[in-house]
């Protein structure tokens, strides 16, 4: 795993937050390497400050109180350095509106639903950053999975 | 009315109204009403005109009939009194019995008498005397009055002798008419007739005529002996011979200047004053002219009078009147039939829209609801997978508090489905207002919510009289505060030394208005716009909200006809429902 990368878990549920991070870290990335925040709202927060100008994986959920996934999106492509923030929506949502929406935001790389498949996370992690450092620059272009 | 509903033009007023097409058909038939009176009325009149001009001219042919009658017994006396002359003379009994055949009275009624006069010179007038005298006998004969003539023109015989007994012997040129009347008898071999004069023998001194019929035809002159056959009459009696009552007309006569007869209202019963027709004719008589100015009568009005054309006009009228009737009718209730429609509409429009809403909410329900029931099984799914894992490799560092999340998140499920079931059932609940006194309860439930948190030290104030009570339907009533007190308990700020509820009643304008403050964390200004909408959380899940308390307010004080409001800042939050108030009347006992 690229060590220089961050991760940051976004979801309001405790637990959901406690088996995503749980995930990450048994993928590989270093407990440092992870943060958690329980909206949108705290997660811009990390963004802005102690994750400023670093590469960010941002595992995203949709249903949250404060800010929701999507206010979250809006925000952060509103944001200075937009291309940072590589999002991921982890979800419970099966509702093919809620996918339709987070494909029209540029920054979304990939919509996966809870709970985590290890493996399958792993593989998808693997190939998205792999092609993002073959070709800086474009997140959210392709290699889209779910 | 909300701008999502269009509503049809406000027609109300048109639809009450006659329209142009009744008004040209009221119009239409009320001319034709008038166009029949009016045509009837002068069809009528033009009847009766024709009536009366046709009585007119009957009433003066007949005078004229009458006066050929008397012509014609004039020529008849002249034809016998020739045949007798060349048989040897006349005599007065001949004369007598002439007039008795000719039945005078009877056949020729006006006419008074027939007479056979005599021209006689001066010189002869005493010889003429005497011997017309001898056969007159002890009667007795003169010639009178004296006249200072070259020629007298004496009355021989008349007959009948009564009434005209003093005519025998009247000297004819003794007045200027009858001398004339003569005279141009004589000369012209015609009948004549004097102008109007008083007969001698009439006593009435009304105007009366004598007609001339000479014995000798034009240039056969006649120097003496029998000359000439005379007739008189009254105008008078010849009308009250006529016999002309059935005519319905009463009539005035003149010759010239001379009024011959003139019917007035003294005069005649019949005399109408203002007559419905009246015309003037003339009838020429041996150059004179007679001026008949006819009227019609009294009975002739009430003969002929019509009420035909009034009959229309009343028929019409009154089919008008009814056509305006039936008419006010039909558009009384197309108005109203159009009201209803309206209404109708107006309803269904309401229900759609009701519906629609209705439709909406049910899809958020769904999704809210699948999601968020969904949500916690799949993060229970992982928690489980988690703890599979950590079984199958011996890792246990995890697995206490993976557990630890599955007990707590079964927990708030279970929750958040039996209010689910709560909300649903509360749906469909049917309830009784009733009177429901407002301490106690509030001061119950906020024991229940206390119990729930046992750490939270929040003061209650209940500014308001130990007896006061609203109108409610008690569970929705219940609901409401319970979820609004466990709201405020909840989100209380930890920051302060002192966390406070309120619950303030106000009843006025007929509503019933409750006031939940509190002086906790608040709500965010982005956020309040949505904290009636369901799984709405504003805070983070930690805090325990299911999104589902405020959403059951809602529609608990809904189902009561009211609404709830938030207002919230840094220093708290105040909910509002308000309801309208029951009568006592309208409560369950």
């Amino acid at each position: 795993m690229n060590t220089d990368t961050a991760y940051l878990v976004v979801d309001d549920n405790e637990a959901d937050r406690f088996l995503n991070a749980r995930v990450l870290r048994k993928i590989g990335v270093p407990e440092d390497h992870i943060r958690e925040a329980a909206d949108g709202a705290q997660a811009l927060e990390l963004l802005n400050g102690p994750l400023a100008g670093q590469r960010c994986v941002i595992l995203l959920d949709i249903n949250m109180p404060v800010m929701d996934g999507f206010t979250f999106l809006s925000e952060l492509e509103a944001g200075s350095k937009p291309e940072k923030g590589i999002v991921v929506m982890v979800t419970s949502s099966q509702d093919e509106r809620d996918r339709n929406r987070a494909e029209a935001h540029g920054s979304v790389a990939g919509f996966l639903t809870k709970p985590l498949d290890r493996s399958a996370f792993q593989a998808f992690l693997e190939e998205l950053l792999g092609d993002m450092d073959a070709h800086p620059g474009q997140a959210g272009q392709d290699g889209r999975g779910g | 009315m909300k701008p999502g509903i269009r509503q049809a033009p406000d027609s109300a007023e048109f639809h009450t109204r006659l329209h142009l097409v009744h008004w040209l058909v009221l119009g239409a038939s009320l001319g034709l009403t008038v166009l029949a009176w009016f045509v009837s009325s002068n069809l009528i009149a033009e009847r009766h005109r024709l009536r009366f001009e046709q009585a007119a001219a009957e009433t003066v042919e007949r005078f004229a009939e009458r006066l050929r009658l008397y012509d014609n017994t004039l020529r008849a006396g002249v034809g016998f009194a020739r045949a007798e002359q060349a048989a040897g003379g006349v005599s007065l009994r001949d004369w007598q019995t002439l007039v008795s055949s000719l039945e005078l009275p009877q056949r020729l009624g006006g006419l008074s008498g027939l007479a056979l006069v005599d021209r006689v010179p001066r010189a002869e007038l005493a010889a003429y005397n005497a011997r017309v005298a001898q056969e007159y006998g002890e009667l007795g004969f003169a010639v009178w009055p004296p006249v200072a003539a070259d020629e007298h023109l004496p009355v021989r015989y008349v007959a009948p002798l009564t009434p005209n007994q003093e005519v025998a012997g009247l000297d004819l040129a003794f007045e200027e008419q009858r001398r004339l009347a003569a005279q141009r008898a004589l000369e012209s071999g015609q009948v004549q007739m004097t102008g109007p004069i008083t007969l001698v023998q009439d006593m009435r001194h009304s105007p009366g005529f004598v007609l001339y019929a000479p014995l000798a035809p034009q240039g056969e002159a006649l120097a003496r002996g029998p000359a000439l056959v005379a007739a008189a009459f009254v105008a008078e009696d010849l009308l009250a011979s006529l016999d002309l009552a059935s005519e319905h007309l009463t009539l005035s006569l003149r010759d010239g200047g001379t009024f011959l007869l003139q019917q007035s209202a003294e005069t005649h019963a019949d005399y109408d004053p203002y007559p419905m027709f009246s015309s003037e004719l003339s009838l020429p008589l041996y150059g004179r002219e007679w001026i008949f100015e006819l009227r019609s009568s009294q009975s002739f009005r009430a003969e002929f009078a019509s009420n035909l054309p009034t009959l229309i006009l009343i028929g019409g009228l009154t089919v008008d009147l009814l056509l305006l009737g039936v008419f006010l009718v039909l558009v009384h209730a197309n108005a109203r039939a159009h009201e209803l429609a309206r209404q109708m509409t107006a309803s269904l429009r309401r229900s759609e829209i009701e519906l629609k809403k209705r439709n909406e909410e049910l899809i958020q329900f769904n999704y809210r609801v699948s999601h968020d029931l969904v949500a916690p099984l799949r993060t229970l799914q992982g928690l489980v997978q988690m703890a599979k894992e950590d079984l199958r490799d011996a890792e246990y560092k995890d697995l206490g508090g993976g557990l630890d999340r599955i007990e707590t998140m079964v927990d708030q499920q279970v929750r958040v489905i039996s209010s689910i079931f709560d909300l649903c059932e509360s749906d469909l609940r049917v309830e009784e207002y009733a009177r429901i006194p407002l301490k106690p309860l509030i001061k119950r439930l906020f024991l229940q919510v206390l119990r729930m948190h046992p750490e939270a030290r929040v003061e209650l104030q209940l500014p308001f009289a130990d007896d006061v009570s609203v109108a409610a339907k008690p569970v929705r009533l219940e609901q409401i505060l319970l979820n609004l007190l466990s709201n405020a308990v909840k989100y209380r700020s930890q920051e302060r030394s002192r966390p406070l509820i309120e619950v303030t009643v106000e009843q006025a304008a007929g509503w019933t208005t409750l006031r939940v403050r509190d002086n906790g964390i608040g709500i965010p200004n982005n956020a309040l716009p949505h904290v009636f909408e369901l799984f709405f959380r504003a805070h983070s899940s930690s805090m325990g909200g299911a999104g589902l308390g405020t959403y059951i307010v809602r529609k608990n004080i809904e189902n009561m006809g009211g609404n709830a409001r938030v207002y919230s800042d840094s220093n708290g939050t105040a909910f509002e429902v308000e309801w309208p108030t029951k009568q006592p009347e309208e409560l369950a006992a």
